[in-house]
C-alpha cells in the first residue's frame, strides 16, 4: 500500500511539474478562436486579418474601459479614443499640441481676440445621411455656452465661451469673455452632434449605441461593457470611405498584463497598448510577428507639497532636502524604465528647457539642507493612490530615502476616492500621482488648475507666479508664451514646490506586423482613426 | 409548507433590508466624496455643490436612506453615477456573464467533487483516497492568481486549446472553461474534503453496522444509507459557494476579460457610486438568500428528519 501511495504521489507531482514547464509559449497550432458575435477574429499565432466571410477584422487593446458614451463628459484616454473614432470634431488633434482643421476649415479672430468666426466645411455628413452645417455647430456651441459647467470636457476647454451666433450656412461666430491660447485645442475636443438631436435629447443624447449619430470615420456597432467596443468603417465618410480597408475594428479592454500577452500570442488581439516591463520576454516567441515601440510618454509622476505656511513642507530647505535625498534614477529602474525630469515640463511641452540640470541625488547635501531647515522631527506622510502603477514601490523607496537622512516618513496608500477627498481638503503633507501633459502644454491640466486655482489645496499663493501663468494662458503668440512658460518653470524650479515633477514614464506598445496608418499619440500608444492593413497581409 | 415558505421569505426580506442598511452606512462611512468623484479633478466648489444637490447628498442621511428605501420598494434601484443609466440595466448587463460562469463552474464542481469525495470516503486509506486528500490539499492551498496565469499559459498560449479572453454567452462554453476552473477548483477541493469526511463519519455509525447485519450488500448500504446522510453538509457547502460566486470574482473576471458583476462592483465602490454599489449588494444578497432557501428545501427532501416546518 505504501508503495502505491508513493507512486501516486510521485506521478502527480511529476505531472504538475511537466504542465508548469510546458508554459514556455508557442506560436504553433490553430487558435481556439476569440470568436465574438459570430465573427472570427484574428487567430492562429500569425494573425490572419481576414475572417471566414472575407472581411478584414482587427483587434486592438486598451487597459481601461469606458463607462459612458457621453462624449461631453470625458476625462480619460479610452473615452477620447472612442469619441474621435465616431465623431469628427471642429479641429483634429494628436494630443501633442498639433491641431489641423476638420469640420471647421479655419477661423478668423477679431482684433481683441474675443470674437472667433468659424468657417464650416461643406459636404460634411452625419451617419444618417443628413448634412452637418453651421446649424449643428451653432446649436452645439450655444448648448456648451449654456451648460459648460455641467460638462466635464468643456468646463475648462470652453471656460471663456459666452455665446454663439449663426452667420450663414457655413459660418458661426463665437463670443469669448477672454482670449485664450488653447483655442485650437478646444476646437479639437468639440465633437459635433446633430442640432435636432441636441435640442431633443440634451445630455441624454449619448445614452445608447443606437442613438449615436456622428460624422466620424467609424460607426459604433456594439459596446459590451467591460469587454469591447466594436466599430465598423463608415463607408460613406464625408471625405471618402476608402481611408482604411478594415471592415470591423474591435477595441478590447484587457487590464491584466499576462492576459494581454496571452491574447496577442494566441492571435486574439493585434495590438497591446502597453506591454508590462516584467513580462516583455513572454512575447519573445512572437517577436518576428510584431513591432515594439518604446516611447517616453508625456506623462509624469510628480510630488505635491503642502505649503500653507504651517506644514513642515512649507520650508524650502526641507523640500530641497527631500528632493536631494531621492534617487530618481533608482525609482525609474524600479518602474522598469523612465526619464528623470530636469525641469517642470515634460520633454515636448512648451517651456521645457533641456539645459537645466536636474536636482541630483546627494544624501550629504540633503542632510545639509535638512540641518538648515526648521524640521523638528515630526512624521511626514507620503500619500499616493494604490491604482497607480508602481506607486507602492516608489512610495516605499522614497520613504526609505527620506528616513535615511533623518526625515521621519511613513507611506499611506489609498483608493482614488479617498485621495481625491484628502486632496480637496488639503489633508496631506506630500502626495504623489501621475499626470499627462495633454496637447503639449502644461497650462490647461497643470499650471492653471493646480497652481493658480490650487485645486488640491496646497495652500501656496504667489501672485507673481500666478500672474505669469495667466499671462501665458491668455497669450496666443507661441513664441512669447513659451518664453513666459520658461520663466514660470524657472520660478518653480527655484521653489521646488508646490508641484515637483519626478520622472516621465516609458511605455512600450506592441503592434502586429501589417497594421499601418496609426498616428502616434504622445501620451502613449496610437490614435486609430486611420488604421489600415497592408495589402500584402491580406493575401 | 406554506408557513415554512412564508417564514423563509420574511427572513429573505429581512436579510435584504439589513444588507441595504449596511451598504448605505458603509458607503457613507468610507472616506471620499461621491460628488467629487462624479466630476473631473478641476471641478469648482460650486460644481461640486451642484453635483451634491443633484445626487441628493445634501439631504440628511436618514432622508437619503428613506428615499433610497422607498425607491427600492417600488423596484427602482436608482441611477448609476458612473454609467449614467439605471442601476438595474447595468446589473442586468453584467449578471448573465456571472451566471454563466457560475452555472458551468457548478456543474463541473458537482461532477468532480461529489463522486471523488464519496469514493474516497468509502475507500478510506486507498489510492483514490490518497489522491482525493492530495487534491483537496493542493486545491485549497493554491492561489487563484497563480491558477489563472497557469491556465492562460497552458491552455491558451502553449496549446491554443481555449480562447484567452472574452465571453459569448452560456452556450459558447469554450470561453467559460478556464474561468470556471479558476473559480471552482478551490470549491471543488473543499467539497471533496467535506464529502470524504462525511462519508467516513457516516460509515462508522451504528445503523450502518446494523444494515450490514441485516445482510445488505456494501453497494446497497453505501447508496441507500451512507450517501444520503453524508451529502447534506456537502450540499450546504455547495449552496454557500454558489451564492458567493454569484457576487462575482474580480481576479477571474479581470484575467479572462469576463464582463461580470464583480469587477463592476469594485469599480462602483472605488468611484463611490452609491446607487450602483447599494443596488448590487442588495441584488447579490437577495440571490444569496434565494440559493440558501433552495439548499434548505433540497436538504429537507433528502433527509426527511429535516421537516420543512
Amino acid at each position: 500500500m505504501k508503495k502505491r501511495k508513493m507512486f501516486a504521489a510521485v506521478a502527480l507531482v511529476a505531472s504538475m511539474i511537466l504542465s508548469t514547464a510546458a508554459c514556455g509559449g508557442s506560436t504553433s497550432g490553430e487558435s481556439a478562436g476569440g470568436t465574438v458575435s459570430n465573427e472570427t477574429v484574428a487567430s492562429g499565432g500569425v494573425s490572419s486579418y481576414v475572417d471566414d466571410d472575407g472581411k478584414v477584422v482587427v483587434n486592438l487593446q486598451r487597459e481601461d474601459g469606458i463607462q459612458s458614451l457621453n462624449i461631453w463628459n470625458y476625462t480619460s484616454g479610452p473615452n477620447y479614443m472612442f469619441a474621435e473614432m465616431v465623431f469628427d470634431s471642429l479641429y483634429t488633434s494628436n494630443h501633442g499640441g498639433d491641431c489641423e482643421p476638420l469640420i471647421c476649415t479655419g477661423y478668423d479672430l477679431s482684433e481683441d481676440q474675443k470674437e472667433v468666426t468659424l468657417h464650416i466645411a461643406e459636404g460634411v455628413k452625419f451617419f444618417d445621411g443628413s448634412d452637418c452645417d453651421a446649424d449643428d455647430v451653432y446649436t452645439e456651441m450655444q448648448y456648451i455656452a449654456e451648460h459648460k459647467d455641467e460638462m466635464a470636457l468643456f468646463a475648462t476647454n470652453w471656460k471663456y465661451l459666452e455665446k454663439a451666433e449663426k452667420i450663414d450656412d457655413h459660418t458661426v461666430k463665437l463670443y469669448l469673455s477672454e482670449p485664450f491660447f488653447s483655442l485650437d485645442i478646444s476646437l479639437a475636443y468639440t465633437y459635433i452632434a446633430k442640432a435636432e438631436e441636441i435640442e431633443q435629447y440634451g445630455a441624454s443624447l449619448f445614452s445608447s449605441v443606437e442613438t449615436l449619430n456622428g460624422t466620424g470615420k467609424w460607426k459604433l456597432d456594439e459596446w459590451v461593457d467591460g469587454q469591447y467596443l466594436k466599430f465598423s468603417r463608415n463607408t460613406d465618410y464625408w471625405q471618402g470611405g476608402d481611408f482604411s480597408n478594415i471592415d470591423t475594428l474591435y477595441l478590447w479592454f484587457i487590464s491584466d498584463p499576462t492576459a494581454q500577452n496571452a491574447a496577442f500570442i494566441n492571435g486574439d488581439i493585434d495590438y497591446i497598448n502597453n506591454v508590462n516591463v516584467d513580462l516583455k520576454s513572454m512575447l519573445d516567441p512572437v517577436a518576428d510577428q510584431c513591432e515594439m515601440n518604446e516611447m517616453v510618454a508625456e506623462t509624469m509622476y510628480y510630488l505635491q507639497f503642502k505649503m500653507d505656511g504651517t506644514a513642515p513642507t512649507s520650508d524650502q530647505n526641507l523640500r530641497y532636502a527631500i528632493m536631494h535625498s531621492i534617487d530618481r534614477e533608482a525609482l525609474c529602474a524600479l518602474m522598469g524604465g523612465g526619464v528623470v525630469m530636469n525641469d517642470f515640463y515634460t520633454q515636448h511641452a512648451e517651456g521645457h528647457q533641456d539645459d537645466i540640470p536636474a536636482i541630483e541625488y546627494d544624501p550629504e547635501l540633503a542632510k545639509e539642507y535638512l540641518a538648515k531647515s526648521n524640521y523638528n522631527g515630526e512624521e511626514l506622510v507620503l500619500l499616493s493612490r494604490s491604482d497607480i502603477s508602481y506607486a507602492d514601490s516608489i512610495m516605499t523607496a522614497m520613504a526609505d530615502y527620506m528616513n535615511q537622512i533623518g526625515i521621519k516618513t511613513r507611506v499611506d496608500m489609498v483608493d482614488t476616492a479617498t485621495m481625491n477627498s484628502r486632496r480637496t481638503d488639503g489633508d496631506y503633507d506630500i502626495f504623489m500621482v501621475n499626470l499627462a501633459t495633454w496637447d503639449g502644454n502644461a497650462l490647461t491640466q497643470n499650471l492653471v488648475p493646480r497652481i493658480v486655482e490650487d485645486m488640491h489645496s496646497s495652500g501656496y499663493v504667489n501672485e507673481e507666479l500666478n500672474d505669469k501663468i495667466l499671462q501665458a494662458f491668455g497669450d496666443m503668440n507661441k513664441e512669447s508664451r513659451t518664453k513666459t512658460l520658461e520663466e514660470v518653470g524657472d520660478m518653480l524650479y527655484d521653489l521646488q514646490g508646490p508641484i515637483v515633477p519626478l520622472m516621465q514614464i516609458i511605455r512600450t506598445s506592441c503592434t502586429r506586423k501589417g497594421l499601418t496608418g496609426m498616428i502616434e499619440n504622445p501620451l502613449s500608444g496610437y490614435i486609430f482613426t486611420d488604421v489600415s492593413v497592408e495589402e500584402e497581409y491580406l493575401k | 409548507m406554506v408557513k415554512f415558505f412564508a417564514k423563509r421569505i420574511l427572513c429573505l426580506l429581512l436579510v435584504v433590508w439589513i444588507v441595504s442598511v449596511l451598504a448605505f452606512v458603509m458607503m457613507r462611512l468610507a472616506p471620499g466624496d461621491a460628488a467629487v468623484m462624479a466630476l473631473p479633478d478641476y471641478a469648482s466648489e460650486a460644481q461640486i455643490a451642484a453635483m451634491r444637490v443633484k445626487l441628493g447628498l445634501d439631504k440628511p442621511y436618514i432622508t437619503q436612506y428613506l428615499i433610497y428605501l422607498g425607491d427600492l420598494l417600488r423596484g427602482d434601484l436608482g441611477t448609476s453615477v458612473l454609467y449614467e443609466k439605471p442601476c438595474l440595466d447595468v446589473i442586468m448587463e453584467r449578471l448573465p456573464a456571472t451566471l454563466s460562469v457560475t452555472i458551468v463552474c457548478s456543474i463541473m464542481v458537482l461532477i468532480i467533487s461529489i463522486p471523488l469525495g464519496i469514493i474516497a470516503g468509502v475507500n478510506k486509506g486507498g489510492p483514490i483516497d490518497f489522491f482525493a486528500v492530495l487534491f483537496a490539499l493542493l486545491g485549497q492551498s493554491m492561489s487563484v492568481v497563480w491558477i489563472c496565469v497557469l491556465l492562460l499559459l497552458l491552455c491558451s498560449v502553449k496549446h491554443n486549446w481555449l480562447p484567452s479572453m472574452g465571453y459569448n454567452g452560456l452556450f459558447d462554453v469554450k470561453y467559460l472553461i478556464m474561468p470556471a476552473i479558476a473559480m471552482g477548483y478551490k470549491m471543488c477541493a473543499g467539497m471533496v474534503r467535506m464529502g470524504r469526511s462525511g462519508m467516513i463519519d457516516v460509515l462508522s455509525e451504528d445503523y450502518i453496522t446494523c444494515a450490514y447485519a441485516r445482510g445488505m450488500s456494501r453497494f446497497e448500504v453505501n447508496c441507500k444509507y451512507a450517501f444520503k446522510n453524508s451529502i447534506i453538509p456537502v450540499i450546504t457547502l455547495f449552496g454557500m459557494d454558489v451564492a458567493a460566486m454569484l457576487a462575482g470574482a474580480v481576479i477571474i473576471e479581470t484575467t479572462f476579460t469576463i464582463p461580470g458583476i464583480g469587477s463592476m462592483l469594485v469599480k462602483a465602490v472605488s468611484n463611490r457610486d452609491y446607487p450602483l454599489t447599494q443596488s448590487t449588494l442588495v441584488v447579490t444578497a437577495a440571490m444569496f438568500a434565494v440559493v440558501n432557501l433552495v439548499v434548505d428545501i433540497v436538504n429537507a427532501f433528502i433527509d426527511r428528519r429535516m421537516k420543512l416546518n
